[in-house]
């Protein structure tokens, strides 16, 4: 699904991110975990083709993301709120998003009915603009417009962080329901090492930009490997 | 995807914290566009007139070939000062499957939205109706304005292109902007007149489409060139590139005399040098100190210095360019740590007091460096001495005050592509309140006395100001602490 080769970022002569060769497959939850700096955010920015590559390459099913746009179409992801339009309320940002993935007014309200639990009456119907949402309700926003469109992939950058221990709860249901039915495959970052460990079944370890090590399918392996490196 | 674009921007224009402000300044940049237009009209229908009659002119035509290459670099100079850069935030659309190429064909056609698309179409209609198309058949006439449009069309993606690699690149590469103008010091010293050359150019016009279609084939070539930079540099990340003012300026101990405020001022003094627009402004500031030898002369030999409004104007002007630019903003420079300065013991009372300082400091080194036009004349040191007590007894708060009417959120850090904001037109006028107070005092007292009664009655005012500074910095004060809620809530919010 996702194959990476080489994939190299550097700023001047400071490297952020060094990767050689890795491949996700399809319906993975791959969990992408690591101190601050080792280069998660990077890792997603490239895979976007938000920045640009130092050297190697991308690839979303053959395309080469720096190459060709298709794939946009069948990528929804969120980083941060800079991807939002701050000054429309949720209901128009959706309603945009809307126009833009060509779906049907049923469409758009049946994907966002899947996020009535997590939404929590806060988001939908409030004379609210994003710009005024707290941290916890623009990370929902966010999620579930990455989540429009029938995306094959969903990346998400930190997506527990500023979510109330309810709400992170509903997400992982989200996250495992929606690859059991629709085999999305997910990328997931995070610093909550039980959250991903519970929903993810490879978790990859980044330090200083480079894969330390890619743990796979083994939950018990995987929880013992990062505790060991985070309780150093 | 083009309607959206423009439903989107014109729900942010009006969502827009700053709305009011923004609007304000937006009727006045219209209503110089309007005065422009209408000055514009008045040369156009005139020109034929002004070309025969006073200039001398017998073959209009025939002067307007060679003229036209002259128009066309007039132009470009004009446009490389004016011409707005297009902004866009990419970060809210790159992710989302919209076509990368299709958000800058929309950025680049919004930015033709601009006085000067339309400017050779209003100069040259008349003449060409009247002139070159009586002479030569209006076939001619319309083949040789329409190339001439094409050309100012192309500057414009020229200009676009060229702002773009000097944001990006070298500021060195600004030295290029003296080209256009060396064809105009030949013509002056009677050297070299390059509209002899580009002549038969444009009077090929007469014998087919030829001109036009070269014209069109540069317009082409000039937006690819436009186009092909701003998609190959549409990327989130365009920073990161280590500049010389990095980590410049650690502490100078300029201000430590001054205590709390001197010690903001230092660290409002870093904030300038290490972020790109008001770095921008520095610069622009030190530039305009030239501004004086365009008015200031050397009185003619047995006549002495004569001294008139305008004098006081210009002094005002180079004294106070820095902070008219940088005060305009005011607090917004510090809209996102402002809560840095709220959470202390009359942290609020000290920015202001700093920033203040610093704004003063500004202008006395305006005044400093502005001290060699003496050789125009005592006078003129009289002027720069009267306007620096203006300055910084009444000016600095006139600008700080209205600055403080809504004020937006600023996000400095921002300096990557289409974040360029440069020294706008709105900005200046803005500011045409602080120039014109000068002349509330000025003017009377020169006309029932004399000019120099007149300076000195405005130098008065401005010690009159100095004396009670602290009072005047008060009130600045007391805005912003019983706004405080309201604007930290904005500035919190973000931009």
């Amino acid at each position: 699904m996702i194959y990476v080769e080489n994939l190299v970022k550097r700023y001047g002569t400071e490297e952020v991110l060094n990767i050689e060769k890795l491949t996700i497959e399809r319906s993975e939850c791959f969990g992408l975990v690591g101190n601050n700096g080792a280069g998660k955010t990077t890792f997603f920015q490239l895979i976007l083709d938000l920045i640009r590559t130092t050297t190697g390459f991308v690839k979303i099913s053959g395309e080469n993301v720096s190459e060709t746009e298709e794939w946009k179409n069948r990528v929804g992801s969120y980083l941060d709120e800079h991807m939002l339009l701050p000054f429309l309320s949720p209901d128009e940002y959706f309603e945009t998003l809307r126009k833009i993935y060509g779906l049907t007014e049923e469409e758009l309200t049946s994907a966002l009915a899947r996020f009535k639990p997590l939404f929590n009456d806060e988001i939908l119907g409030k004379k609210k603009y994003i710009r005024d949402l707290s941290k916890g309700n623009l990370k929902k926003v966010g999620i579930a417009s990455a989540f429009l469109g029938n995306p094959d992939i969903v990346l998400l950058d930190e997506p527990f962080e500023n979510l109330d221990p309810t709400s992170q709860n509903r997400l992982k249901k989200l996250i495992t329901e929606e690859r059991e039915e629709k085999e999305t495959t997910f990328l997931i970052s995070s610093h909550d090492l039980t959250h991903v460990t519970d929903i993810c079944n490879r978790i990859v370890l980044l330090e200083k930009g480079r894969v330390l090590k890619d743990l796979k399918d083994n939950k018990d392996v995987m929880a013992s490997e990062l505790s060991d490196y985070f309780n150093r | 995807m083009t309607p959206e674009f423009i439903r989107l921007l014109f729900l942010e224009r009006v969502r827009s914290f700053s709305f009011g402000r923004d609007l304000i300044s937006s009727i006045m940049v219209l209503v110089l566009i309007v005065f422009i237009l209408f000055y514009l009209v008045g040369i156009a229908i005139f020109m034929g007139l002004i070309l025969k009659n006073e200039l001398g002119v017998e073959d209009v035509p025939a002067f307007l070939n060679s003229a036209a290459v002259y128009y066309l670099l007039g132009e470009f100079i004009l446009r490389f000062f004016l011409q707005k850069t297009p902004l866009f935030d990419l970060n809210r659309y790159l992710h989302l499957p919209i076509k990368r190429s299709g958000i800058i064909h929309f950025l680049l056609g919004k930015s033709m939205l601009s006085t000067f698309s339309v400017m050779a179409l209003i100069l040259f209609l008349p003449i060409t109706i009247t002139e070159i198309s009586a002479a030569h058949g209006p076939l001619y006439g319309i083949q040789w304005l329409a190339t001439l449009i094409t050309f100012s069309i192309s500057l414009h993606w020229l200009v676009l292109w060229m702002k773009d690699v000097i944001s990006r690149k070298h500021l060195a590469f600004t030295a290029l902007l003296l080209l256009p103008a060396v064809p105009f010091i030949l013509l002056y010293f009677n050297l070299f007149n390059i509209g002899a050359y580009t002549a038969p150019f444009f009077s090929m016009s007469q014998s087919g489409p030829i001109p036009l279609t070269i014209a069109f084939v540069v317009c082409l070539l000039c937006y690819r060139l436009t186009f092909s930079n701003y998609v190959n540099n549409a990327y989130t990340d365009q920073v990161k590139k280590p500049s010389a003012f990095a980590f410049s300026g650690g502490g100078t101990g300029l201000f430590s005399r001054f205590g709390m405020p001197g010690i903001i001022a230092e660290t409002e003094l870093k904030l300038i040098l290490r972020h790109k627009k008001s770095r921008s402004y520095l610069i622009m500031s030190l530039l305009f100190l030239f501004y004086g030898l365009l008015f200031y002369e050397l009185p003619e030999p047995g006549e002495s210095f004569e001294l008139n409004g305008l004098h006081i104007f210009v002094g005002v002007f180079i004294t106070a360019l820095f902070f008219v630019q940088f005060g305009q903003f005011f607090l917004s420079w510090n809209s996102s740590f402002l809560d840095f300065y709220l959470k202390r013991k009359n942290g609020i009372r000290d920015l202001i007091r700093g920033k203040l300082l610093l704004l003063s400091m500004s202008c006395v080194a305006a005044f400093l460096l502005a001290l060699p036009y003496v050789y125009f004349g005592w006078q003129i040191l009289l002027v720069h001495i009267t306007a620096l007590l203006y300055n910084v007894g009444i000016g600095i708060h006139i600008i700080v005050i209205s600055s403080l009417w809504k004020p937006k959120p600023m996000d400095i850090n921002k300096g990557g592509m289409f974040n360029y904001d440069g020294i706008g037109v709105a900005q200046f006028l803005m500011a045409i309140p602080f120039f014109i107070a000068p002349y509330i005092i000025y003017a009377p007292v020169a006309l029932l006395a004399n000019s120099y009664a007149a300076l000195a009655a405005l130098s008065f005012t401005g010690l009159l100001g100095l004396l009670f500074y602290n009072r005047l910095t008060d009130i600045s004060i007391s805005i912003v602490e019983n706004n405080r809620y309201k604007i930290s809530s904005f500035f919190r919010r973000g931009t």
